[in-house]
């Protein structure tokens, strides 16, 4: 199993962001699926080694990234695109991507490719050169997954990947997904449920820093046959789970 | 754009321009070399070509036809490639076309037929009449007259100069077995790829980390509170030193540059922190590297300084000892003026890099 946390919890000062997650997910793309506030975001940023858990243990490519040096190799194989994205104004694409791929220790013999196919399997190779404060916010989302996928990590977190995307760009973003997740774990962190049902095997639905309901996206349909609400199948299975959850 | 212009851009360091270039004349330039060379070779020898292409955009002249021109290229490309092989690798066909002017050169044989094959390709396909007219015309008269005088084709290059005609006979995307995608990868690796200065070089061979170097000496949100910690180090100096015997400075400004290197550290000034920190490089590490950098380089600053001053005191003004007002109103200030020159630099570098680009809120 690449990600294996048993009860783990998050506090930021009184409030409780994550409240016992058990889980376990080994390649594949898991999707996971919560209103705002629901813990999705602190749950992600553990596992990308950012912050520490309050409580609980986390095993991540079979190591422990409470340890110096398997944080380290953990973060060697690791992929992660924030919510926020951050970047550096006058960096082009490439140095961006570039920049990261030296920050993950990646063979500096190796990092030309890396860059160069990282950057054109997200139909950015045109922009290669152009300055980030100069690309728009869709495009700025792209340089992120980029920089996330230069190093072709085994674990892969994405947290609201498609926001600023368009249709089209979406659709190819789901088929990147899924030739990624035939060796990676990723887990995907959105609130867009169709995404979910597009690209993920494997689906979550967190509420009040909990895992409410774990399953595939069909099982997630089935549960809203006849109850919730919602246009698509996927979002009324949705709403009843959380209606479930809360009652 | 046409050809011509794509090629001015390409020599004016245009990488789209590259990027259009390859995707109008790779597809054609595969189809053609795949009859003579496996397909990763003819990967190979493309992503040569087109680096040779993007080295060389300057010395072309738009006088003939743009894709004859590249594929004047990649014919030498291939014909370098080729003849690094055994000959005896080389195809069955490519040896028995190599007779004639190519009787000792396998390599050429085998692209001259090649060229011919794809030039005759635009005629229509096999046992079309077009196609038929030139069989007779050309295959059995040269035949013949071959057997008759033991010569051969009498244009080994025919279609050289003719790509739009390849071209047309072969469609966009190459030949099946031909990644082109890998071969632009493989091309833009090379053309996007940044060379690091000697400075970050050096440091990364001192670090023992490409990483680090990179992080210390490119990211500006490294480099700003580096050059800010600078001037309220070196301006602490300057004041320090006007009221002299004063050892207070050595111990102050270490803190005040220590303050100014926290301040950068953390999410409040680096934009990209939260990626930073899922990195293998730790922030720690690039923290402490940028501490004993921001410390050396205030030291070797200070010292530059007071060093260049002292020499020009003693050289310049020595020779005015005549007047010994000047002198001394020389003497007591210089101690100050290359600190507060150093500083004045700092402050125009950190204004300037901080600057907010027009346009921009």
């Amino acid at each position: 199993m690449n990600i294996e946390l048993t009860d783990l919890t998050r506090r930021f000062g009184r409030s409780q962001a994550v409240a016992g997650v058990s889980l376990e997910a080994g390649p594949g793309v898991f999707g996971l699926l919560g209103p705002n506030g629901a813990g999705k975001t602190s749950l992600l940023r553990m596992m990308a080694t950012v912050i520490a858990p309050s409580s609980g243990r986390m095993r991540l490519l079979g190591r422990d990234p409470g340890a110096y040096g398997q944080r380290r190799q953990i973060r060697r194989r690791l992929g992660y695109l924030p919510q926020n994205l951050g970047y550096y104004p006058a960096f082009t694409v490439v140095e961006f991507v570039e920049y990261f791929a030296l920050l993950k220790e990646m063979t500096p013999a190796r990092i030309p490719a890396a860059v160069a196919a990282a950057v054109e399997r997200v139909n950015l190779g045109g922009k290669a050169k152009a300055k980030l404060r100069t690309l728009s916010g869709g495009m700025l989302r792209r340089v992120g997954i980029a920089q996330a996928i230069v190093n072709d990590p085994e674990l892969l977190l994405l947290d609201e990947p498609t926001a600023g995307l368009d249709p089209e760009q979406r659709v190819q973003f789901r088929g990147l997904l899924r030739g990624l997740g035939q060796r990676a774990s990723i887990v995907v962190s959105t609130h867009l449920v169709e995404d979910v049902g597009a690209a993920c095997t494997e689906v979550a639905l967190m509420d009040q820093g909990k895992i409410v309901f774990r399953g595939t996206p069909q099982e997630l349909t089935t549960r809203g046959e006849g109850r919730g609400t919602g246009d698509a199948a996927l979002e009324r299975g949705y709403t009843a789970v959380l209606a479930e959850a809360r009652a | 754009m046409d050809d011509d212009e794509l090629i001015a851009s390409v020599a004016a360091g245009d990488d789209t321009a590259l990027r259009e270039l390859f995707s109008r004349h790779a597809p054609w330039l595969a189809a053609r070399l795949r009859s003579v060379l496996s397909a990763t070779d003819v990967e190979d020898v493309l992503q040569e070509t087109f680096l040779a292409v993007w080295t060389g955009a300057r010395g072309y002249r738009p006088e003939g036809s743009a894709g004859g021109w590249v594929w004047g290229i990649a014919r030498r490309q291939a014909a370098r490639f080729l003849r690094g092989r055994d000959p005896a690798v080389l195809s069955q066909s490519a040896a028995a076309a190599a007779s004639g002017s190519h009787a000792g050169d396998p390599a050429e044989a085998a692209l001259a037929r090649a060229e011919i094959t794809d030039a005759v390709a635009v005629l229509g396909p096999e046992g079309s009449p077009e196609r038929e007219v030139w069989r007779l015309m050309y295959c059995e008269v040269v035949s013949a007259t071959a057997r008759r005088k033991e010569g051969t084709m009498s244009d080994p290059d025919a279609g050289r100069d003719h790509p739009a005609a390849a071209t047309r006979a072969h469609p966009d995307s190459g030949p099946p077995d031909v990644d082109l995608g890998r071969v632009w990868t493989g091309i833009a690796a090379r053309v996007w790829r940044r060379e690091p200065g000697w400075l970050e070089w050096a440091a990364g061979r001192l670090l023992r980390s490409p990483g680090l170097a990179r992080a210390l000496l490119t990211t500006p949100s490294l480099l700003v509170p580096w050059l800010i910690a600078t001037v309220v180090v070196v301006g602490a100096g300057a004041l320090a030193t006007l009221g002299t015997g004063q050892p207070l400075v050595w111990v102050v400004t270490p803190a005040l540059a220590a303050a100014g290197i926290a301040y950068a550290y953390g999410p409040g000034m680096d934009p990209a922190w939260e990626l930073s920190c899922s990195m293998a490089v730790s922030d720690r590490m690039v923290l402490l590297v940028r501490a004993l950098a921001v410390f050396a380089v205030n030291a070797a600053l200070g010292l530059a300084a007071a060093a260049g001053m002292a020499a020009w005191v003693i050289t310049v003004l020595s020779a005015w000892v005549a007047d010994g007002q000047l002198t001394a109103a020389v003497t007591s200030s210089a101690p100050v003026v290359p600190y507060l020159a150093a500083a004045a630099c700092c402050v125009v570098v950190a204004v300037y890099a901080t600057r907010i680009p027009r346009g921009m809120s």
